[in-house]
């Protein structure tokens, strides 16, 4: 689903937020991104999503090579990708509804069938009774949820989530990190960026490990949904 | 799936148009300005192209012949003339008719032309020139070939006249066109900032839309649309004002006794004109968004 070769990005005037990373993730793995604020893990899913572009290295994304792709064809991989921002990126002036339907529309979907989408996913993630309150209206865990609703309402093959429970309680959290399992389970591609240790309780099926820009590990668990989790080096 | 995109896309724009209504009701007003004053020059320079053919049609050319010219050889004359194919219509001024048409136009003085012991008049041709054959350089060369036709003595036509009045016409059409042109491109550039106002409003927007993964055109249309709509708009009210103010002054310009406008009806454009004024508004509406957009708006 996705590999980096060798990949870069360095800030100007000179900073390596993102160093030589060498990464592969399978269709339907549940990775988790993980290391200290600063580290360089909303880099790694900005070059992911192409929202940013390498300085260096190839970036694949279910067989697109992003650096090299037409500008034309970004647009249709995003459509297939759900990103969790870590500043939720919402519309502060339009309701959550239509914040959570921005994605539906750009795919020409019937109204109709819209609507029906966006309330699932808004009962999914608790927030049925707030469709029609403005983001700056809602508490951080509220707007965090908006955030992940309007991720995952168009089935994407790949959700990238950024710190996607850091404004939540461990009840919330519980339900969000169970909600990402269940997606999982429906086959698509979840990778969660966290400082968070506590979320390794959700058994990854890899672990990445990044400091100051460099991967400094990846574990991958060696039983797939089994009850304890084994990180394994395999650098 | 179409005119459900059509219709996602003109709510989009009717929502733009809405939230900078005052910007947009300016915009729109300017067109529509811009848009009456093209058109008036269009109607002035129909107008005056009109009476200028009118005018033209009726511009005779004397051609006067020789003192005692002999009968057999005037008709030789005549058929000669008939032979130009400018010709259309020649007919035969005696002397007497001279006379006569000149106590008609000055009938107090009457007794003047009764006291003269000879008709002072030679006799003539009067010539009627088939339509489009009335052009300074035509005529020119025209009376140049008359004039050499044996027994012929001397050509005359309103030559100061016609070059004058042609050349006002050319003057007064390149100014039009001139000034015109001007007002084109700064309406486009008006419409250009308004519409770059609005997708500035909607910057962070467009950012979200783009990160959804609307492509480029999906997030231009609407503003595509928005200018389209006040070009459109701008037409509507410019034709609304046209017509209105050509109802009221058309009327009253034809009784007036100073303009020489019996023989011409003034034109109001006519059909294709009006098509051609809402197709340019919405053009210029179409061309000052797309120029709005075009360094904004790039996929990141
Ligand atoms: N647009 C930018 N311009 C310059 N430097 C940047 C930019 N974005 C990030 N950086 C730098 O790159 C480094 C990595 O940033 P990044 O946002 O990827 O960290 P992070 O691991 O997500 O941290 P956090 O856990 O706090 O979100 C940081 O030191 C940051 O200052
Ligand atoms: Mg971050």
């Amino acid at each position: 689903m996705i590999q980096m070769f060798h990949v870069y990005k360095i800030y100007p005037p000179n900073y390596r937020a993102v160093a030589d990373a060498n990464l592969k993730i399978d269709k339907g793995e549940f990775v988790f991104v993980i290391g200290p604020s600063g580290a360089g893990k909303t880099t790694l899913l900005k070059l992911i999503f192409g929202a940013e572009p390498p300085t260096k290295g190839q970036i694949i994304v279910d067989g697109i090579n992003t650096v090299r792709a037409k500008t034309s064809t970004i647009p249709l991989l995003r459509r297939r990708v759900g990103f969790v921002f870590q500043d939720f990126k919402l519309l502060n002036h339009r309701s959550v509804y239509d914040n959570v339907a921005l994605a539906l529309e750009v795919l020409g979907l019937k109204k109709k069938l819209i609507r029906k989408r966006v309330l699932q996913v808004l009962k999914q993630v608790g927030l049925l009774n707030r469709i029609n309150a403005i983001p700056p209206a809602l508490s951080g865990g509220e707007q965090q949820r908006v955030a992940i609703a309007r991720a995952i309402v168009n089935d994407p093959i790949l959700l990238l989530a950024d710190e996607p429970t850091g404004n939540l309680d461990a009840d919330i959290t519980k339900e969000i990190m169970k909600l990402f399992k269940v997606i999982n389970s429906w086959g698509t591609t979840v990778v969660i960026a966290t400082h968070n240790k506590n979320l390794l309780s959700y058994h990854p099926t890899k672990l990445i490990v990044l400091k100051k820009g460099s991967v400094q590990g990846v574990f991958v668990s060696s039983h797939k949904n089994s009850g304890s989790f084994v990180p394994q080096n395999v650098q | 799936m179409i005119i459900r995109k059509l219709v996602y896309f003109t709510a989009k724009a009717i929502q733009n148009i809405r939230q900078f209504l005052l910007i947009n009701l300016i915009t729109v007003g300017i067109i529509s300005l811009s848009l009456i004053v093209l058109s008036s020059f269009l109607m002035i320079s129909l107008t005056l192209q009109k009476y200028l053919d009118t005018w033209k049609r009726q511009v005779p050319v004397a051609v006067y012949i020789k003192d005692g010219l002999p009968p057999d050889e005037t008709t030789a004359v005549r058929q000669k003339i008939m032979n130009f194919h400018e010709v259309e219509e020649v007919s035969f001024i005696s002397p007497e008719e001279a006379i006569r048409s000149l106590q008609e136009i000055f009938p107090g003085q009457a007794h003047v032309f009764g006291s003269l012991k000879e008709n002072p008049l030679p006799a003539s041709f009067e010539i009627r020139l088939k339509v489009g054959y009335q052009s300074p350089e035509r005529l020119r060369t025209l009376a140049g070939n008359l004039e050499r036709i044996p027994g012929v003595d001397e050509v005359e036509y309103a030559k100061d006249w016609i070059e004058g009045y042609e050349s006002f016409f050319n003057f007064v059409n390149t100014v039009a066109w001139t000034i015109g042109t001007i007002i084109v491109f700064a309406t486009i550039f008006i419409v250009s900032n308004t519409i770059r106002l609005t997708v500035y409003a909607r910057r962070e927007e467009i950012e979200i839309m783009k990160l959804v993964g609307a492509s480029n055109l999906f997030i231009r249309i609407p503003f595509l649309f928005e200018g389209i709509v006040q070009g459109l708009l701008g037409a509507v009210l410019a034709l609304i004002a046209l017509y209105g103010s050509f109802r009221l002054c058309a009327g009253w310009l034809v009784h007036q006794s100073f303009l020489p406008l019996q023989y011409v009806q003034i034109s109001f454009l006519p059909l294709n004109y009006g098509l051609f004024i809402l197709i340019g508004g919405m053009a210029t509406g179409l061309l000052g968004s797309f120029f709005a957009l075009g360094r904004y708006l790039r996929v990141s």
